[in-house]
């Protein structure tokens, strides 16, 4: 009801403008005319309407403050952006999707990467007695990789501390009084969940400082381990990560740029 | 009924061999467009950007872009192609100080030198006073972009419907529509200032 009145009034404002203008056909104009005949309201928005725009048309015309005849130097100048169909933005309308698509690529080789253990095995020995509970637990860990992707660069200290000989800090992160292959499977049963439930509380746990001791030490095992192990998974995951924040801003950019362009 | 819509400046006797000297590259020629439209082009965007130092840049802009594209001029009136580009240029500014700080209060208020375009002073313009000048021009920055652009053709510069249409890139049925609703809008801000109002203006309650 509103709307429609709303709409009344705003169709009854332009014809009334139009009028004002003298640009309506000879059968519009009579039934204006017949309105402000029978309307007082009518003959009142045509009063105010004329009056805004004489005051518009005598307001001061400003003259040209100098000349802006061209010169052969300003020709010489790139060509602006104010061309009769301009095109702007064009740096984020590119910018989004070259860095949506090499973010998704960074995500992708991270996951499968993460998933063959084409990276994190390369400095382990692969003779050590524990290997198989390593990699048991690599494989319960996988979805993990998939849970919590590549921005916060977690996945791969995880998969690495697993990939870790037993005799070094795995048994330390896991259970400092236990060895390998027991310790492990103690901190499943202890979260009471197999496979991915326990999976994820080992990260909640080594990722996020409240547990015990354990993910402490396990922090340190991962920060005392060679940089060469650690240091391309750093790299891609935070270049990822830096990717789709740059893609997210080239997004509310443009979104911005729409709303306010014409 | 009004008067016809303000009359256009000037035109050059022989625009059309100027437009087409000026697409052979003839530089001078082009100048002499420049010359003609000059004051048409820098008053609306002092109108459009409500800063004279902003509508001297967006002016420069514009003929520079005309000058340029001058190839994609087909015909039909070259006035209104021409503001069609100064509209942009004035776009493309007003996104510019958007990103940056945006015009001051005082870049409102402040006016360039005032010179009737006519040879025939109007006295209404010499007795509009300077309050109610920037009253006029702080309720056109107000209007949305596309209601301003045309409210700013029509009712400053003059152009015809169909010039403002051709100008603006849209059909006639939304120049309408958008002039009604900025003159609407324009109306209503104004009211606010009725005091400042000379009688012959007085808008009625």
């Amino acid at each position: 009801m509103f709307a429609f009145t709303r709409n009344a009034a705003a169709r009854r404002s332009e014809i009334l403008s139009a009028y004002l203008d003298g640009v309506l056909s000879p059968a519009e104009r009579a039934r204006v005319e017949a309105l402000l005949a029978r309307s007082a309201d009518a003959r009142r928005e045509l009063e105010t309407l004329r009056a805004t725009v004489a005051i518009l048309r005598a307001a001061p015309y400003a003259a040209a403050p100098r000349s802006f005849a061209l010169t052969p130097v300003m020709l010489r100048r790139p060509a602006s952006p104010s061309t009769p169909h301009p095109n702007q933005w064009l740096g984020p309308r590119l910018l989004l999707p070259i860095a949506s698509a090499t973010a998704l690529a960074f995500l992708a080789f991270t996951l499968i990467g993460g998933s063959l253990d084409l990276f994190t095995h390369s400095g382990a020995p692969a003779t050590q007695p524990d290997s198989t509970t390593a990699f048991q637990d690599s494989i319960a860990q996988r979805p993990l990789a998939t849970a919590a992707p590549a921005p916060t660069g977690r996945p791969a200290p995880l998969a690495a501390a697993t990939a870790r000989p037993s005799t070094a800090p795995v048994a330390d992160a896991f259970a400092p009084s236990a060895s390998g292959p027991q310790s492990i499977t103690g901190v499943r049963g202890a979260t009471g969940a197999p496979a991915i439930g326990g999976a994820q509380t080992e990260a909640i746990n080594s990722a996020a400082a409240p547990s015990p001791d354990a993910s402490l030490k396990s922090l340190e095992a991962i920060l005392s381990q060679p940089a060469t192990e650690n240091f391309p998974w750093l790299a891609l995951q935070l270049t990822a990560a830096a990717l789709t924040a740059a893609a997210a801003i080239a997004l509310a950019w443009r979104w911005r740029t729409r709303r306010s362009s014409p | 009924m009004l008067e016809l819509p303000r009359a256009p400046s000037v035109i050059p006797m022989d625009e059309p061999t100027l437009i087409q000297r000026s697409r052979q590259g003839d530089l001078d020629a082009f100048n002499r467009l420049v010359e003609s439209y000059q004051s048409q082009v820098f008053n609306l965007a002092w109108r459009m950007l409500g800063s004279p130092a902003g509508a001297e840049d967006a002016a420069q802009e514009a003929f520079i872009s005309a000058y340029r594209n001058i190839s994609s001029y087909r015909g039909g009136s070259f006035r209104a192609w021409l503001l069609r580009i100064a509209v942009n240029a004035c776009y493309d500014q007003l996104r510019t100080s958007k990103r940056h700080s945006g015009p001051s209060l005082d870049a409102l208020l402040e006016t360039p030198s005032f010179q009737p375009p006519s040879k025939d002073p109007s006295p209404e313009s010499l007795a509009l006073s300077a309050e109610l000048s920037a009253a006029i021009q702080q309720a056109i920055a107000a209007l949305p972009e596309d209601q301003r652009s045309v409210l700013v053709l029509v009712d400053v510069e003059g152009l015809a419907y169909e010039e403002v249409a051709q100008a603006a890139g849209v059909n006639i049925g939304t120049v309408k529509s958008r002039l009604s609703r900025a003159r609407a809008r324009v109306r209503d801000l104004l009211a606010a200032h009725r005091e400042l109002l000379p009688d012959r203006y007085r808008l009625p309650k």
